[in-house]
């Protein structure tokens, strides 16, 4: 019974003073980041593999994208190059208007 | 199918995005001169003009800009009483036939100093260019008013 008192006691007075380590928020932080950045990794790369199973499938997407920008940025190139002459025309309309006086009422500033 | 789908909507949004980027940057300087109304930067860039010579240019255009305007307020007064007169009358009357002579007057002044400003803007070019471009102004001289063929709107 003295036993049983004397632990109890002891136990009474058993104070727990918790400490936290040093950077422990940081370090908290950075292992739910790790887990985030390795989930968006792993949902890209099976987005990736969806789309090409194969290597071959990922050639002709290859193929298909460079043909496509070519493509895009040809047309784009005419149609800035038609749009271009349109502009350049009608600033020369605008400059020659404002040298002719006789142009002046007619074609001044008609830039496009 | 679905799979498909996206790989198609890729591909369109990879040929639409190229297009837009070569036309916007293809059309940029253009769309500049044009949004600020910058015939002076334009006639820089066709006559690939430096710095210093688009600025002697710009002066002389200036100065060849107020009298313009004056003749120019001339040409509508000239031309506005003509029509008041011509409309009001039958016949031809002395007064008529002595506008027609002002306005003819009007528009041999105008020519003359014309082809002056024409010269000396070319003066201050490259010899190419200011032929290129007393060819380019030389039918303003011999027909003031007209439209060149290659400005024409199309």
């Amino acid at each position: 019974m003295k036993t049983d008192e004397e632990l109890s006691q002891r136990l009474q007075a058993w104070k727990v003073q918790p400490g936290i380590p040093a950077r422990f928020q940081a370090s908290v932080w950075d292992r739910i980041r790790a887990q985030e950045e390795a989930a968006a990794q792993t949902t890209i790369a099976r987005l990736w593999h969806w789309l090409f199973p194969t290597v071959p499938a990922l050639r002709w997407a290859t193929a298909v994208a460079v043909a496509m920008l070519a493509i895009g940025s040809g047309l784009g190139g005419i149609a800035a190059q038609s749009t271009n002459e349109r502009i350049e025309r009608g600033l020369a309309q605008s400059y020659i208007a404002t040298v002719d006086p006789y142009l002046h009422g007619a074609h001044a500033h008609q830039t496009p | 199918m679905k799979r498909l789908a996206v790989l198609l909507l890729l591909v369109v949004a990879l040929a639409t995005g190229s297009f837009f980027l070569c036309y916007r940057l293809g059309t940029h300087p253009m769309r500049h001169m044009a949004e600020h109304c910058d015939e002076l930067a334009w006639l820089a860039h066709e006559f690939k003009l430096t710095p210093e010579q688009r600025a002697r240019i710009s002066e002389l255009h200036t100065a060849y800009m107020e009298p313009c305007a004056e003749r120019c307020k001339k040409i509508d007064e000239t031309n506005a009483r003509l029509r008041s007169l011509i409309t009001a009358a039958q016949k031809s009357t002395p007064e008529i036939d002595a506008l027609i002579r002002q306005s003819a007057d009007l528009q041999t002044q105008c020519r003359v100093e014309m082809l002056a400003h024409i010269y000396a803007v070319a003066a201050q070019m490259p010899p190419e260019a200011g032929r290129a471009y007393v060819a380019m102004m030389q039918e303003q001289v011999v027909q003031p008013g007209s439209m060149h063929e290659y400005l024409r709107p199309q």
